[in-house]
């Protein structure tokens, strides 16, 4: 038992403080304070569960605390810094606002030891992501705004259907969904959407590119990371996963290959990456998962990079297409360096971070003797090498004489440095991730730095570079929109509008009408038949009814 | 600079090639694991593939960049 705070609750209140706090650098000194005072609070706890709440006959978990809720909690906190410095310069409160509670949010889904808790965090982190899209300011955001909340309200739905079917059927909130079953398909889809599961994954290129681009960096991180952990936590070892981890990771990269937009190319990119994890969490192995993990936390610091250096050549040159840039590698050496070390590590290229975590996962399906996901996983890193090539060729290489630039803002490149920093620190000593990763000990059966892994990966890249080399001219940027799913999903928005407009909407007026008709011969019926021919219709009812008595009582005395 | 740039990428594929060849896989778990260098292989094969599934999508899934609007 511990007394620390769960780690979530530091960032959420903390972030009701921020419109209050003045001088501006008072407040950019408690910006940096609270994932510092967060981050000496994970590390104050213990393992165990503290912070229980009765809520019904239930009893809610707010700190479960396991070697893997501690690693991702490490590594949300470490980017929430390095980010919270990228956004120094933001003016707007509310756009700290958002992304305090939605760091909180996430540390809030890591830690909880209960599925109503997690749906209470998970929620939170949509209503409040949002925000960094919104605060863009511009029609296209909005949209992709609403579109992105009505995916993760559907998302949340989903999820708390599962929840409740499965807590009827078990009676437990604590222990996962096992088997098939409604229940376990319903929350793997609520889970799954988060983690960009293909088909459900359109929100997220239609989203990420549209936010801020402070806000952006936030969340590239935060929500498909959440959406891996709790597969970690719920679905690990069902071959579906691992499957749908693969065809993530080729997908996610074929689609990056056509983009122009630099940040939608790395939207895609993200889709790849959580499929190596999404795909070690299927394969389910002890390798597997710390695998897994581990490129949680290499994937945060990169893509996170990533984000940053983009965000930082946009703010900058007021471009974000890859065809209109070219040439910033001379008017922005630091971000022309950190890019290349994030594309480096994204790549898992030796001596960066993601060379560690992507050949634990790699090897994971080696030893699963699943071809297929090898393979796959290997496409999906020659792509990811020729994407990343082609990002930083056409940013900061490609001769573009119109384009002039300057250097981003200090605290722009402090960040960018120190995440660059630590992608680079991880990828020399990864002695500092193993010691994090769920299962310990895993020095002893995996070695990152063997002979055939090094050439191996080196081989890849060059001749697929030479590939590059000789058939650039495919990888041109061009101006041009590539269709995604969402085209079907719009597709199926406009058939509900067109049905509600025309369909349902002539329905209604005849339905109306009728009514209408039938309340008017009710009238009839009750009204006088002796006003005269003038009302007759009216009084035709009564009349009848009448006659009807008249003939009646004929027979009647008749019959008598 | 650039023919600089070309020929020390010409001699890293060609050094490794001649160092990759006598280092064989620890793990071998299929037999494509046993061929020498066969990451170079899978470096040419896998561009080629990648480049004909983009030309692929590109085929149906291209549009004017106003489509939706």
């Amino acid at each position: 038992m511990t007394n620390a705070v769960p780690p979530g609750i530091i960032f959420l209140l903390g972030a009701l403080l921020i419109p209050l706090i003045r001088p501006r650098v008072l407040k950019q000194a408690y910006l940096l304070l609270v994932p510092l005072i967060t981050f000496l609070d994970i590390l104050k706890l213990k393992p165990g569960v503290s912070w229980t709440y009765k809520f019904l006959e239930y009893e809610l978990i707010f700190s479960r605390v396991d070697r893997l809720s501690l690693c991702v909690g490490y590594v949300f906190v470490i980017i929430g810094l390095f980010a919270i410095i990228y956004a120094l310069h933001v003016k707007e409160d509310g756009q700290h606002v958002a992304a305090f509670m939605y760091v909180g949010s996430s540390l809030g889904v890591v830690f909880a030891g209960d599925l109503f808790t997690i749906f209470f965090f998970w929620e939170i982190m949509a209503a409040t992501s949002v925000f960094l899209i919104w605060y863009s300011r511009s029609k296209e955001s909005l949209d992709a705004g609403y579109r992105y909340l009505l995916v993760h309200i559907l998302g949340g739905c989903c999820l708390l259907a599962g929840i409740i079917i499965h807590v009827a059927a078990t009676g437990s909130i604590t222990v996962g969904p096992t088997g098939g079953g409604l229940s376990y398909w319903l929350m793997m889809l609520g889970f799954g959407l988060n983690a960009a599961f293909i088909p459900l994954h359109t929100w997220l290129p239609d989203s990420y590119p549209r936010g801020t681009l402070t806000g952006s960096v936030f969340m590239c991180v935060y929500t498909t990371k959440t959406g891996v952990y709790v597969l970690a936590r719920y679905f690990s070892n069902v071959e579906f996963v691992a499957y749908m981890g693969v065809i993530m990771c080729v997908y996610g990269v074929v689609m990056a290959l056509m983009q122009n937009d630099a940040r939608k190319l790395l939207s895609y990119h993200i889709i790849s990456q959580v499929g190596y994890m999404v795909a070690g969490v299927g394969i389910g192995t002890e390798l597997a998962i710390n695998g897994s993990i581990a490129h949680v936390f290499n994937h945060i610091l990169y893509k996170g990079l990533l984000f940053m250096c983009m965000g930082s050549v946009i703010l900058m040159t007021g471009k974000r297409k890859l065809s209109e840039l070219g040439g910033l590698a001379k008017y922005m050496p630091v971000t022309c360096v950190c890019c290349i070390i994030a594309s480096l590590s994204i790549s898992g290229a030796p001596g960066f971070n993601g060379y560690i975590s992507k050949g634990m996962v790699i090897l994971a399906a080696v030893e699963k003797h699943d071809p297929f996901l090898e393979l796959m996983m290997l496409l999906a890193a020659v792509g990811t090498f020729l994407s990343f090539v082609k990002l930083c060729y056409y940013t900061f290489f490609a001769e573009n004489k119109a384009i002039k630039a300057k250097e981003s803002p200090w605290n722009m490149q402090i960040a960018m440095i120190l995440t660059a920093f630590s992608c680079v620190l991880i990828g020399v000593y990864p002695q500092v991730l193993y010691g994090v990763l769920p299962y310990a000990g895993v020095e002893s059966y995996y070695h990152a730095y063997t002979a055939d892994h090094v050439m191996g990966i080196v081989q890849l890249f060059l001749f697929a570079g030479l590939v590059f080399m000789l058939a650039k001219k495919f990888f041109d940027p061009h101006n041009v929109l590539v269709l995604d799913l969402d085209y079907f999903y719009r597709l199926g928005g406009r058939a509900i509008a067109w049905s509600c407009d025309k369909i349902l909407s002539n329905l209604r007026i005849a339905v109306q009408a009728s009514a209408t008709k039938f309340r008017v011969s009710l009238v009839n019926l009750g009204d006088n038949p002796s006003l005269g021919p003038k009302r007759r219709p009216v009084g035709m009812g009564a009349g009848w009814a009448i006659i009807f008595l008249f003939i009646f009582g004929l027979i009647y005395m008749s019959v008598g | 600079m650039k023919k600089k740039l070309k020929m020390i990428f010409f001699i890293s594929l060609g050094l490794s090639i001649v160092i990759g060849f006598p280092i064989h896989k620890h793990h071998i778990a299929f037999p494509w694991h046993k061929i020498p260098c066969i990451d170079a292989i899978l470096g040419v094969l896998g561009t080629l593939i990648l480049i004909g599934a983009k030309k692929t999508v590109a085929l149906f899934a291209t549009r004017e960049e106003n489509f939706y609007d």
